[in-house]
């Protein structure tokens, strides 16, 4: 007969693997470079994970879509890898957030890229917002500006 | 009873109805300045002014009883009415003993709402008409929802009436918005699916400008209710871009406010 405790610790080892594993094939599209793959829920369970290594994979999804415009990563996308890189990266993604801020053609992706460079490094959003603010139209944006 | 007595109650009576009867019939305001009135109401997203413009809606519907808009005005009435009590029985503070009589009322607005809304699919002549009246019907009858047992009674008839009033007009981005409600407020088992909610709402948001504060606030319900307070944020504050006055946004503000997270 299996004891209780062994049962348990079987049970939940492997929920931990089964989780792992999970994690592991989400970011799998992301860490490889797909970016126009990745679905905006396995960006949310990037974010999530607080991995840190998937913040380059996150900062060059972000980069290709200033790149190449609107026609590969959706706004949807945009958003989940900025919320993403805001919750696993640090402030040396600082400069990568603040392009997104000022570049995306999308207002959310702006406005949750200034909330995402107000966690990651405020100090930068502070020498940038009044700069930032010029440059910006929208009154979503504004009022995330003045709000971080 | 005496008959002195009688006499004496039948003309108290008179004297009570007279006054009205007499307003009725010299009130001429046209009904297109009092449904005006009442969506200006509506957007206050406060139950005095909605009740102001809805006594005089239901006045001109005496006066004009086969009336489609002015019937279509009374259950909007009431159904804004409802609205404002599920939004604060949902997101606001209210206590258990508040809450039931609140969630009482908000089922006998539903019921008279209804009662219009079913006469306004009778007098409903285009596929538009048809598809508001339906949509105000489902509408109101999802509030008279009080429980398992109202569930089973009205729940299948309020989703069928909303799904009628999509296909009637799929751009009637209200009745849209009725079907993206019943994805938030359902449980799985009866169709609820917040991944849905979100898809349903965004679209209305995105295509129906004059009801935009309305469907990003329940944008951000629905985010709420998927835990994600950073996507909720961004909605309230949109919703209240458009609409400062809009009741939810300003409750889902209120709890991000209370218990910060990103």
């Amino acid at each position: 007969m299996v004891s209780r405790p062994f049962a348990a610790t079987f049970a939940a080892a492997t929920v931990a693997a089964a989780l792992m594993t999970s994690g592991c094939a989400s970011s799998a599209s992301l860490r490889e470079g797909n970016y126009e793959d990745v679905t905006p829920h396995e960006l949310h369970r990037a974010g999530k994970s607080g991995d840190a290594e998937l913040a380059a994979p996150l900062r060059a999804l972000l980069e290709e879509r200033l790149a190449s415009g609107t026609t590969t990563i959706t706004d949807e996308q945009a958003i989940e890898a900025v919320i993403a890189l805001g919750r696993t990266g640090d402030a040396s993604d600082g400069a990568a957030m603040l392009r997104v801020a000022r570049e995306d053609h999308s207002p959310d992706v702006r406005a949750f890229a200034i909330e995402a460079l107000a966690r990651l490094n405020p100090p930068l959003l502070a020498a940038e917002r009044g700069a930032l603010l010029s440059a910006e139209n929208d009154p979503l944006v504004r009022a995330r500006l003045a709000d971080n | 009873m005496s008959l002195r007595l009688l006499l004496l109650l039948s003309a108290g009576i008179l004297m009570t109805f007279a006054p009205a009867r007499a307003q009725e019939s010299t009130d001429d305001a046209p009904a297109d300045d009092l449904i005006m009135a009442l969506d200006d109401a509506i957007f206050t997203n406060e139950d005095a002014p909605i009740l102001e413009a809805l006594k005089a809606i239901l006045q001109a519907v005496n006066a004009e009883p086969d009336s489609y808009a002015l019937n279509i005005a009374a259950a909007k009435g009431y159904l804004a009415r409802a609205d404002l009590l599920r939004v604060d029985r949902q997101t606001g503070k209210v206590d258990k003993a508040r809450e039931k009589a609140m969630r009482a009322q908000q089922a006998l607005w539903g019921e008279k709402g209804a009662e219009h809304a079913e006469k306004a699919k009778r007098l409903a002549t285009t596929k538009q008409e048809k598809s508001e009246a339906y949509r105000l019907c489902g509408e109101c009858t999802v509030h008279r929802i009080d429980g398992p047992l109202s569930g089973m009674r009205y729940g299948p008839t309020a989703k069928s009436d909303i799904e009628f009033a999509v296909s009637q007009d799929s751009t009637n981005w209200q009745a849209r918005r009725a079907q993206g409600l019943m994805f938030l407020n359902n449980p799985p088992i009866n169709g609820g699916d917040l991944d849905k909610a979100v898809e349903t709402f965004a679209l209305c948001a995105k295509n129906d400008e004059q009801h935009a504060d309305v469907h990003h606030a329940f944008l951000a319900q629905a985010w709420m209710k998927l835990k994600r307070p950073e996507r909720a944020k961004l909605e309230v504050q949109k919703s209240l871009l458009k609409n400062p006055a809009n009741r939810l946004a300003n409750n889902i503000k209120a709890r991000l406010q209370e218990n910060k997270q990103w």
